[in-house]
């Protein structure tokens, strides 16, 4: 958490370094996804404040979003570019959840 | 017995000296499991060292409990090994930070046990060392959300029962952590 800067800073060198070799199959048109998944270690109420701390979400947003990982398996906690979906779960795993990006 | 309340904007903790030295073992462990030196970020390269990555794709660890700590960002394996060879290493480091900060705060507190006065930025580092130790606890013992069932599955002499103890106990005190912090 507290090295933001760091984080950010390194996403753009994952462009210029290079996509592994089915970047092909990535759509340059459709927006990616961050899902965070179920596990039975994490507490309700920690997923919950961590949704809140991290994405600035509502109480009654965060608890839904918990609740939809809870029940259904996951849920998708924050959309936008690969690079902000990679940032988020960066900041999802320092936290300690099991989180991955997508596209859509 | 531990105690957690808000107090005067912060997170007060109160720790048996039992309680402190448990939680600074276990704080110290984890840390240890994610120093691995065969871990691929564990750089002999000074520049890869400083940059904290390496050149190649990294692959996930073999211990579930690490692989936990440190997850795929991607079911694709090509994808996740690129971003593991940019992430691991920092991940890594923050991780170690929160438990290292954990573990000096109940360190050597004696017989007396402790009592902590968190600013919430604290607090949130603690939960966040909280819940790694939890992640490796509740891996190696293979729990479910159903804990009533993981007991009933270990007899009373069973030599992971301490470990159940210990993990029901850290749930709680996360979960103190979260209220008192919410309040």
């Amino acid at each position: 958490m507290r090295n933001y800067g760091v984080m950010a800073a390194a996403t753009p060198t994952i462009e210029r370094a290079g996509r592994p070799a089915d970047d092909d199959v990535v759509d340059p048109e459709r927006a990616w996804i961050t899902i965070v998944w179920n596990d039975p270690v994490n507490l309700m109420s920690y997923v919950t404040h961590v949704f809140q701390r991290l994405f600035g979400y509502s109480k009654e947003k965060a608890t839904k979003l918990m609740m939809d990982v809870h029940h259904k398996g996951k849920a998708v906690v924050s959309t936008g570019s690969r690079e902000q979906m990679e940032h988020d779960v960066a900041r999802l795993h320092a936290a300690g959840l099991w989180a991955t990006l997508q596209q859509d | 017995m531990a105690e957690v309340r808000r107090r005067a904007g912060a997170v007060q903790v109160v720790l048996s000296g039992q309680e402190a030295s448990a939680l600074s073992a276990l704080a110290a462990q984890v840390a240890t499991l994610l120093a691995d030196e065969d871990s691929p970020t564990h750089a002999t390269d000074p520049l890869e060292a400083m940059m904290g990555m390496t050149t190649e794709p990294v692959d996930p660890p073999d211990d579930p409990a690490l692989r936990r700590l440190l997850p795929d960002a991607y079911a694709d394996d090509t994808m996740s090994g690129e971003f593991r060879r940019l992430m691991d290493g920092e991940l890594r480091r923050q991780k170690a930070e929160a438990l290292d900060e954990l573990h000096g705060a109940v360190e050597g507190t004696g017989e007396g046990g402790v009592k902590l006065r968190l600013a919430p930025q604290q607090a949130e580092t603690w939960l966040q060392a909280l819940n790694d130790i939890r992640l490796v606890l509740g891996t190696r013992l293979d729990v479910t959300e159903d804990l009533d069932d993981r007991w009933a599955k270990l007899g009373p002499d069973d030599p992971m029962a301490p470990l159940l103890s210990a993990y029901e106990w850290l749930g709680w005190l996360q979960e103190s952590v979260v209220v008192a912090l919410d309040d």
